[in-house]
């Protein structure tokens, strides 16, 4: 058993009271190894994970504190198109996928609070039709030249949840077989002890996102603390993985200079620069719907009451904030990794 | 918070009524009985008349209460088990919380969120429009089977969020259909209620988790001020954002703004400057 506090986790989701198992899915191993990690979950069968998932009415963080697991069958959608509020590393063919929906974590930030009308965690087990629609996406990429770029921990923390659900151990290990896939995994958990059993490969990115203590105690809640975040950077590295950093979402929390400006000398002191493969940076922003969305439930975080501006369809800090916030993160840690390797979302 | 009963027998109310000391309420057209926070009504039998009772129970009083959602609502009552009395180990008398209520008729299945923590057991309960036979309890999900919990529900859920709805049944046969004697269905019933009134209590004490750093009187006060600025909607909602942002950056009260609720404004022109005044005092930036 591994100790939990490697995933941050907390008892909300170490022992699902319930599981709600599409009639599909039972049969998946998958769904097997869940039952049996979690045998004194009462079992309820549905028809459909929209049926328990998109009730109306729900309330997410009522929910979150006593998370239900649904495993479902995904009918279709393996793969959508990179969103144009994330990094795209100049890379043409940028994907990401829905392996489950939602997680384990309750940043106060998380725009899942305004996307998904529950808090439950869904997981998909036909893990298959993923690899045989991703083996398509290779061959038919736009840009043979460049590798099929696959976020598979995007709206979620697959790392985080790897002792229940071993999906980043078996993307790694599918990663293998595609010389033409690059994976990035990105986690706030301390987790890496789960997956190092295995060998490292340069198809596949492990990127912890890092925030100031403050921040990550205060907004992130469930996450590991920055110190275990960077005792696993440390130790993936060490082991020979890609590791990306990421200073994303950067907050204007009071002080906020002081605080990411000690963030960024506590990484460099903790982990050699030239040893890391890139770094991103990006304020906080979030489409316009799911921030209205997040403010109509959250009536209690000064992170969604901060001054905003709409842009398109974004919603993010004003221009002056976001370049000021920006230049000052792309200034600090281009101190210490060069320009090259820092991708900002502007 | 109120606490809604709705129940299809007066046999299965009776206790109820009983135990929470509740008086009939002779001012509704349902038969409605009430004491304090509390509220039965009896629904009649089957998934309509429960649906239509519930539904009129839950109108009538979600003008009254000022949060809606803190209501909870249960349907509480006899059912059948498919299991044969034989087979154990569900007995008569045993009582079960649903965890996933489905209608034979349309074959839509509904879900409580079960969200607390009760001293119940959990089963499926399929609601069937005549009593099912013995010799047909193999057509539907194993577990109970009652004529209401559907119709219940989909009622309850129109107003509702799930984990404030919960069913809560007593094993009364094993699909023999038998007329059973009204005074065993109350004793059924009186011998749950401990468990009942657990029950009710745990789904009481949830948080919805969406704390507002307004307090009532500072909401109060907010919606003065709207009235006497003639607000728009939006404005409104503006406002109070205005102010949940300067407790939530400042950590302290709100200014004083009873100033704001004895200025009259005649035109829109006039309303706006003193909203950018509040603006103003409000802004955190």
């Amino acid at each position: 058993m591994r100790n939990l506090s490697d995933f941050g986790a907390s008892s909300r989701w170490s022992n699902f009271s319930h599981l709600y198992i599409e009639h599909g899915a039972k049969e998946y191993p998958l769904t097997r190894r869940i039952r049996e990690r979690f045998a004194k979950a009462r079992v309820v069968e549905i028809d459909d994970y929209k049926t328990v998932f998109a009730r109306p009415r729900q309330k997410f963080q009522a929910q979150k504190e006593s998370m239900k697991l649904i495993l479902a069958v995904k009918k279709d959608r393996f793969l959508y198109d990179g969103s144009g509020n994330s990094q795209d590393f100049s890379l043409e063919d940028f994907h990401y996928n829905t392996l489950t929906f939602n997680c384990v974590y309750n940043c106060d930030y998380c725009y899942l609070q305004g996307m998904y009308p529950s808090a439950n965690i869904v997981v998909f087990v036909n893990l298959e039709d993923y690899f045989i629609a991703t083996r398509e996406g290779i061959r038919g990429r736009s840009n043979p030249a460049q590798p099929f770029y696959l976020c598979i921990s995007y709206d979620t923390d697959l790392l985080a949840f790897e002792s229940v659900v071993p999906y980043c151990r078996a993307w790694i290990e599918f990663a293998r077989e595609e010389p033409d896939l690059l994976i990035e995994i990105r986690t706030k958990s301390a987790a890496y002890r789960a997956i190092r059993d295995l060998p490292s490969t340069d198809r596949v990115i492990l990127a912890w996102t890092l925030s100031p203590e403050l921040v990550a105690s205060r907004y992130e809640h469930g996450t590991a603390s920055l110190r275990r975040r960077l005792e696993a950077v440390r130790s993936a590295i060490d082991d020979g993985w890609p590791v990306r950093l990421c200073f994303d979402p950067v907050l204007a929390v009071p002080s906020w200079a002081s605080l990411y400006g000690d963030l960024v000398e506590e990484v460099v002191q903790r982990i050699d620069p030239a040893e890391v493969h890139d770094v991103t940076v990006g304020v906080f922003r979030l489409s316009k719907h799911h921030y209205q969305r997040m403010r109509r439930q959250r009536k209690d975080t000064p992170l969604l009451y901060s001054e905003f501006a709409q842009e398109d369809t974004t919603v993010t800090y004003p221009a002056e904030r976001r370049e000021e916030m920006t230049a000052f993160m792309r200034k600090r840690l281009g101190d210490h990794f060069g320009e090259e390797r820092i991708f900002a979302w502007t | 918070m109120p606490v809604l009963l709705a129940i299809a027998l007066h046999a299965e109310a009776r206790p109820v009524i009983e135990r929470f000391r509740l008086k009939q309420d002779a001012s509704s057209g349902l038969p409605v009985f009430r004491r304090d926070e509390v509220w039965l009504t009896v629904t009649g039998t089957g998934s309509m008349k429960s649906a239509i009772a519930t539904a009129c129970l839950l109108s009538r009083l979600l003008n009254r209460v000022e949060r809606d959602e803190d209501t909870v609502l249960f349907n509480l009552g006899i059912a059948g088990h498919t299991l044969k009395a034989e087979e154990g180990p569900v007995s008569v008398g045993d009582r079960f919380l649903a965890n996933k209520i489905t209608e034979r008729s349309t074959g839509r299945s509904y879900f409580p969120d079960l969200l607390a923590r009760t001293p119940l057991a959990e089963s499926v309960v399929t609601t069937v429009e005549r009593p099912l036979d013995r010799a047909d309890a193999g057509t539907v999900e194993p577990g109970l089977v009652d004529m209401e919990a559907a119709g219940f529900y989909q009622a309850a859920a129109t107003f509702l969020p799930p984990h404030r709805i919960g069913c809560v049944k007593v094993v009364s046969d094993h699909l023999e259909t038998r007329r059973l004697d009204k005074n065993r269905v109350s004793e059924l019933i009186a011998g749950t209620l401990d468990e009942f009134e657990a029950a009710v209590e745990a789904y009481r004490s949830i948080d919805d988790g969406e704390p507002d750093v307004l307090t009532d009187a500072d909401l109060q006060l907010v919606g003065d001020i709207r009235d006497r600025l003639r607000l728009t909607a939006s404005r409104h909602r503006m406002l109070s954002d205005l102010a949940r942002s300067y407790k939530l950056h400042t950590g302290s009260d709100l200014p004083d703004l009873t100033r704001f609720t004895h200025v009259s404004v005649n035109t829109r022109q006039e309303g706006d400057a003193q909203f950018e005044r509040l603006r103003g005092i409000l802004s955190v930036e």
